[in-house]
């Protein structure tokens, strides 16, 4: 087991310790202007935000004592702030050894001493003089919640979690600490334990669990990421308490916390998911009802983001980076990734037992190669709204321009994709949106008169789907009028007069090259541009596009796009001695069929009947023309696929070969567009595997089903 | 796992996993140690643990309670980073350095 | 060194998916058809993760999670057990059996593997 938390803990404290020295040098330096009286209420702040931060990181990082004194600190400076205690030169004084002292805790935290119990109590005593009337403070419990520093950006929430197991717990295998580890996952976590119920030794079931925790944690995850860490035992085997902590009670009105992360209803009926453990019984409830005083989930800081300078201004946590370092970073990931391949295929010979640490090794290294990958992979990734907030203007002009009405209506624009298939989906976006407007939406006369809304509606939605992300422009106009674009596809050529064509069929020519349905062609959609060049656009990419239409009711366009450009998790395949790859989000399941399952329709093809239901077989030799590959349907293997349109087909193949991470190349910048094949990659060993089109496979399953239905 | 004599001091080596079975074998070791009449040093030997447990870490806190008590001491010598951070993750860091350290 | 899952089902298919998700992912996997046999194997050797389906011949799942909590090796070891969704009761007589969890079939090689690591020690 790595430590990779321990180790990014370790890093961040660094940062804080640096930031503390700053912090402290601000403070001193504000302090003494206080001293000459030269300052202002707004150096009171400044000290005041200064204090706060070094309290915010130590709470992070559980430095008890630290928090305490820089607790009660900061409680005198807001008294005085707030006009509640006067400004005097004693009490400057204070203030400036107040300073001292704090970085005397600060030092004791960051070479991990201890200070003297009494250390600073003088100090200590003076400022809770100041701090007067208030509530003892200094009783507080010095674990206190890591506070927020003011104006950070609401990017993080402070939890409050009590984890109290059930003494069967343990037998369930669910151990404490796998759930500590996932927490620690999620933020910066302060664990404190309660060993209060340990029994004594003899009195002991070493099975049963005694100990119970309280964390604080601060992430930027929401709640329901933290109902998951403790799904399995929540309700069942252990009581489980989760509630936003914030600064409550000690009423400041300084920060414009807004709730980061409201708290979502408990996790009892989250299932859908397909996992989880039994549901909570409802007398045991998790106590997360929040405090009548409705504590605001107070943003909170990461280190990093308790910027140096405390109080001189909004610091936001990132940097501009040109776009081409990043793009040779994700280059030489993917190298990288080949490479790690590579290595795990070069050492395949060898077994856990033989070379324990050579496997360890490797698998560590695939690990944080995929961790590093996504890492830089989310650098790239950006919400599409950037994409979709040029879509209202064009909708407002193009409608006045075409004397129509439309309104747009979009969803999932916080949808996030890599930045290059954004780049990639502009033009063809653009053009689809015109196209729904000038061919799609009617004159508002002819809505009228067919009983719909003068206003059309162009509806631009994105969402994740299947490792894919989904664009879809859906208009609510006169949808594809099919008898017009048959006979212009006739006219053009495209299809020989008698040619039977489904609905689908005929709805695709508008992609055919060189098609154009527009009567005239108009100024809107452009002229020889059509939609073979938004269809080549997205195919270059790796993308598809269909469109769906219903006479008389609209059409929806859908887009369909890979999440990134450069890598994607594939089932390596074999197929006689070639290697295919298919994309692990595409596949259902697989499995030897018997006799029994595999059957041949006439009017189909080659079926298999699978927990009832038929699915059209495909054997990968025959559409490749293969020789040397299993054809005995009994004696390979059937992957079962399954299309963004939900539609299943079973791939026959010889066997599975395993599941990697390949690097995409694109076959069309490379060689030349194969149907049935969406890219290439080059395996561990050199060789070169082609990456499978699930739709496109369905398509030409289809298509193969109809050849052999013409034939009959 | 057995109770070593190393020179007058008696050892128990962890084993590497510090599953549920261990830790009820751990108990019965450190009983039988805090009810002998003795006054040897005793220490657990964590130096091989891959992968501890909650069930173990408690038994390893309540047998140093139960040595406490007779006035002795359960000394962890050498604890492998896996124990190490099991310690942490449980928050009982300071329960550590409390064994580790005389 | 790779944590060794054993994945008990009657159905090969199953079993492959289980075996061929989790070796590639770096795990031991050892498989067994049934309850009895899966037991057979926890004789042999300890494993760190137990993923188990329900419905089986010679010995269901559930009796299997009880007689695997009766082993002394074995009575800490996760245990997962393959439901289907429709089966809400089996849930609860696998909790009360001592299971630690589920995971609904069908699930995606990635789902299977997130929960694995979540409950693998």
């Amino acid at each position: 087991m790595t430590d990779d938390q321990g180790y990014d803990l370790s890093q961040f404290k660094a940062t804080y310790f640096e930031e503390c020295a700053e912090l402290l040098a601000t403070a001193e330096e504000t302090i003494a202007r206080l001293q000459d009286g030269m300052a202002g209420d707004d150096d009171l702040n400044a000290v005041f935000r200064c204090v706060h931060s070094i309290k915010g990181g130590a709470g992070a990082f559980a430095f008890d004592d630290l928090v305490h004194f820089a607790h009660v600190f900061e409680t005198a400076l807001d008294a005085l702030r707030s006009g509640r205690a006067e400004l005097s030169p004693q009490v400057a004084d204070i203030l400036v050894r107040g300073t001292d002292v704090l970085g005397d805790f600060v030092r004791a935290a960051q070479d991990g001493s201890t200070l003297e119990a009494d250390h600073g109590s003088d100090v200590l005593a003076h400022l809770n003089a100041l701090i007067g009337g208030g509530a003892p403070v200094a009783a507080k419990p010095a674990a206190a919640k890591p506070a927020a520093p003011a104006a950070a950006p609401v990017t993080h929430a402070v939890w409050r979690i009590v984890f109290t197991p059930r003494p069967g717990m343990l037998r369930t295998g669910n151990d404490p600490l796998l759930m500590i580890r996932e927490l620690e996952t999620l933020g910066t976590l302060t664990i404190q334990a309660d060993t209060a119920h340990l029994p004594a030794l003899g009195d002991m079931d070493p099975a049963e669990s005694y100990l119970s925790w309280t964390f604080t944690l601060v992430t930027d995850k929401g709640r329901a990421a933290i109902d998951e860490v403790f799904e399995f035992v929540a309700g069942d085997s252990a009581d489980v308490g989760i509630e936003p902590a914030g600064e409550e009670g000690e009423g400041w009105g300084l920060f414009e916390a807004a709730p980061a992360a409201a708290p979502a209803p408990p996790s009892g009926g989250e299932e859908g998911d397909g996992w989880g453990l039994f549901e909570p019984a409802p007398a045991a409830a998790p106590s997360a009802a929040p405090q009548a005083a409705a504590p605001k989930p107070a943003t909170a800081p990461t280190a990093a983001q308790q910027a140096a300078g405390g109080g001189t201004g909004v610091h936001t946590a990132s940097i501009r980076v040109d776009l081409d370092k990043i793009d040779r970073l994700v280059n030489m990931v993917g190298e990288l990734v080949i490479t790690q391949a590579m290595l795990g295929q070069q050492a395949s010979g060898f077994t856990v037992e033989s070379h324990p640490e050579l496997i360890q090794g490797l698998q560590e290294l695939s690990h944080h190669t995929r961790e590093l990958q996504e890492s830089v992979m989310a650098i790239r990734a950006q919400p599409v709204k950037a994409l979709f907030s040029k879509a209202p203007r064009l909708v407002r002009d193009l409608s006045s321009k075409l004397a129509k009405q439309a309104k747009l209506v979009m969803s999932g624009e916080n949808t996030e994709v890599d930045k290059t298939v954004i780049e990639q989906l502009s033009d063809p976006m653009t053009h689809l949106i015109r196209n729904a407007l000038d061919h799609g939406i009617e004159t508002p006369e002819e809505r009228m008169a067919v009983g719909k809304p003068a206003e059309g509606t162009i509806h631009l939605g994105a969402e994740h789907r299947s490792g894919r992300i989904i664009i879809e422009i859906t208009d609510d106009g006169r949808g594809i009028n099919r008898a017009r674009v048959l006979e212009k596809a006739i006219e053009k050529g495209l299809v020989e007069r008698g040619q039977q064509l489904t609905d689908e069929q005929i709805d695709m020519l508008i992609f055919a090259p060189g098609f154009s349905t527009a009567a005239e062609v108009s100024d809107v959609s452009g002229r020889g541009v059509g939609m073979d060049v938004v269809r080549k656009n997205i195919q270059d990419v790796g993308g598809r596009v269909v469109v769906q239409s219903t006479p008389g009711a609209g059409s929806r366009f859908i887009l369909s796009l890979p999440l990134t450009l450069a890598v994607m998790d594939g089932m390596l395949v074999a197929v006689g001695n070639e290697r295919y790859v298919l994309p692990l989000t595409n596949i259902v399941e697989s499995f030897r069929p018997t006799a029994q399952q595999a059957r041949s329709l006439v009017d189909v093809g080659d079926v298999l009947t699978l927990r009832g239901q038929y699915i059209r077989l495909l054997p990968l030799h025959g559409i490749f023309g293969i020789r040397g590959a299993i054809t005995d349907v009994t004696r390979g293997l059937v992957v079962v696929v399954e299309t963004e349109g939900g539609d299943r087909i079973g791939l026959l193949v010889d066997e599975l070969l395993g599941q990697q991470q390949v690097v995409i190349k694109s076959l069309d910048s490379n060689y030349r567009p194969v149907e049935g094949i969406s890219a290439a990659t080059i395996l561990g060993d050199g060789r070169v595997a082609l990456i499978l089109d699930v739709s496109a496979l369905r398509h030409m399953a289809g298509l193969a089903a109809e050849a052999a239905m013409a034939a009959q | 796992m057995k109770i070593n004599d190393d020179n007058g001091r008696l050892v128990i080596d962890l084993p590497a996993v510090l599953d549920l079975p261990v830790a009820s074998e751990l108990r019965d070791l450190l009983l039988d140690l805090a009810s002998r009449d003795t006054a040897a040093e005793i220490a657990v030997g964590g130096a091989g643990v891959e992968r501890a447990s909650t069930a173990a870490i408690q038994v390893l806190l309540a047998g140093a309670q139960a040595l406490k008590a007779a006035s002795r001491r359960l000394e962890l010598e050498a604890p492998s980073e896996p124990l190490i951070t099991a310690f942490r993750h449980l928050g009982l860091a300071n329960d550590l350095n409390r064994m580790i350290t005389a | 060194m790779g944590k060794c899952v054993l994945a008990v089902d009657d159905s090969k298919t199953m079993r492959d998916m289980v075996s061929f998700t989790l070796r590639g992912a770096g795990y031991t996997v050892v498989e067994a058809e049934h309850g009895v046999a899966a037991l057979k194997v926890l004789q042999g050797q300890k494993v760190d993760v137990i993923i188990t389906d329900v419905n089986m011949p010679e010995m269901d799942g559930i009796t299997l999670v009880r007689k695997v909590r009766g082993l002394p090796t074995h009575a800490g070891t996760p245990i997962l057990i393959l439901t289907t969704e429709s089966d809400q009761s089996k849930k609860d007589e696998g909790r009360a059996a001592g299971a630690t969890g589920w995971i609904v079939k069908p699930f995606s090689p990635d789902k299977l593997l997130q929960i694995v690591a979540k409950v693998c020690p």
